[in-house]
């Protein structure tokens, strides 16, 4: 019985930005789209390599990939192309979850359709049958029609689809209360960083931190506690960055106050005041133009984003469903 | 805030007020979309310029984003920040003050060519 593998990426982003290793690139240049993108690292982590793993614990070689929303008609085509049972994962959440425990339980109940549950309620992963699909509507989600069997997951799991819930991973990730691992080194007591970091000898790291590969900290800077400057970033002489996430390719100019924010490139998310402002008619941030984003995003298929997988080989795969843009990842 | 006309008349305004009154004096920008470079350097200024006397600023962010970005430059912690004129106003340490209101923010000049 053939299991097939999708994963949606919400938020409707450009297709090119899943395999561009740069998805910042696209959010840079479309400024009314929500600012936070699920393919955004967490401390150096792809929430989507973490997926692509428990994928391959169940033995799935390939998996699709799409953006925005999917319908039940898009992965009814790959029903009839033979795929008997489809597991969907909505790239919303972080979950420490054991598909193969989820696919059990599916065969088990025996039952069209099976998502997965916390105590908040869906998480945005769910097992269906050939038989649910074969009844497509055009315009149908994709597990509405068939009742749906919860399959109830108590281990760690996390919505990333805001800027608190994301600075909540982070912390998560950063004190250990989750399994994900700073992707860095260690350096001290629950402070970690990436590579080739150019950390001044006069700025303070307070942990839990995690500083990013190829960041450049300056004189008299403090980062910490709960904080997270990914990759590629400045951050200037004096600023102060604590219980934020600076998210690659962010300057940020001297002097600041970074606290209980998301900042991205020039925009700059206070979670506490739930209000975006943009730091870059006052001069006091702005994206960082890498040489990659500076080029028109290709249509040639590249190595994985995060180096933290160098085996997985993107592919692109002609579209079975006609609307809907798949792109086949070889696991 | 736009032009530097109109920086150097807040200033001057800020200045002879702490000089001439003891009244606290409670910069309004709500009318005042977002701030720029200029802008953060004249609170700055000011800020700096009555440090030294009796005189309480209190600056009225008139929008989240003004709030936040007054926040992130620090003025924040020179100065109370409150919302709205009325929050300013409801505060027991404001009573008689002068307010000083900010004009409207006047987009930059595009440059290219016609």
């Amino acid at each position: 019985m053939e299991l097939g593998a999708f994963v949606v990426v919400p938020g409707g982003e450009d297709f090119t930005a899943i395999h561009e290793v740069q998805p910042d690139v696209v959010a840079a240049s479309q400024h009314s789209r929500a600012m936070y993108s699920s393919r955004k690292p967490i401390v150096g982590n792809d929430v989507l390599q973490s997926w692509m793993q428990r994928i391959r614990k169940l033995g799935v070689q390939s998996l699709w990939l799409t953006s925005g929303s999917v319908t039940r008609s898009a992965l009814g085509a790959f029903a009839r192309q033979g795929i008997e049972r489809l597991l969907v994962i909505k790239l919303s959440s972080y979950a420490e979850m054991d598909l193969t425990d989820l696919f059990r339980f599916h065969c088990e109940r025996r039952h069209p359709v099976t998502e997965a549950h916390d105590s908040h309620g869906e998480l945005g992963v769910s097992l269906l049958d050939n038989l649910a699909l074969r009844a497509d509507g055009e315009n149908s989600s994709a597990t509405t029609k068939f009742e749906q069997v919860p399959y109830q997951f108590n281990g760690y799991a996390k919505r990333i689809s805001s800027a608190t819930e994301r600075q909540e991973l982070v912390g998560d990730a950063l004190t250990g209360a989750c399994a994900m691992q700073p992707f860095g080194k260690q350096i001290g007591d629950q402070v970690w960083i990436g590579e080739d970091v150019n950390l001044d000898s006069s700025a303070r790291i307070i942990g839990p931190t995690y500083i990013g590969a190829r960041t450049t900290v300056r004189a008299g800077v403090t980062i910490g506690p709960f904080a997270s400057v990914e990759r590629d970033c400045i951050v200037d002489c004096g600023t102060t960055v604590e219980r934020s996430t600076v998210l690659p390719h962010t300057y940020l100019a001297p002097g600041l106050l970074i606290r209980q924010g998301l900042v991205d490139g020039s925009r700059f998310e206070h979670l506490g005041f739930g209000t975006v402002a943009d730091l870059q008619p006052a001069g006091l941030g702005s994206r960082i133009l890498s040489r990659k984003s500076r080029v028109q995003p290709s249509k040639t298929p590249t190595t994985s984003p995060l180096p933290a997988d160098s085996n997985l080989v993107w592919e692109f795969a002609g579209s079975s469903s006609g609307s809907q843009a798949w792109l086949q990842v070889q696991l | 805030m736009s032009s530097s006309a109109q920086r150097r008349a807040l200033r001057k305004e800020l200045l002879n007020a702490s000089r001439t009154s003891a009244s606290p004096v409670v910069v309004d920008m709500s009318g005042c979309n977002t701030l720029n470079h200029d802008d953060v350097d004249c609170l700055l200024e000011c800020i700096a310029e009555v440090a030294g006397r009796d005189t309480l600023v209190l600056l009225v962010a008139g929008s989240p984003a003004n709030r936040v970005l007054l926040e992130v430059t620090r003025i924040g912690s020179l100065v109370p920040v409150f919302n709205s004129m009325q929050e300013a106003l409801a505060d027991p340490q404001v009573g008689d003050s002068i307010t000083l209101k900010v004009p409207q923010t006047i987009p930059s000049p595009q440059v290219g060519s016609a």
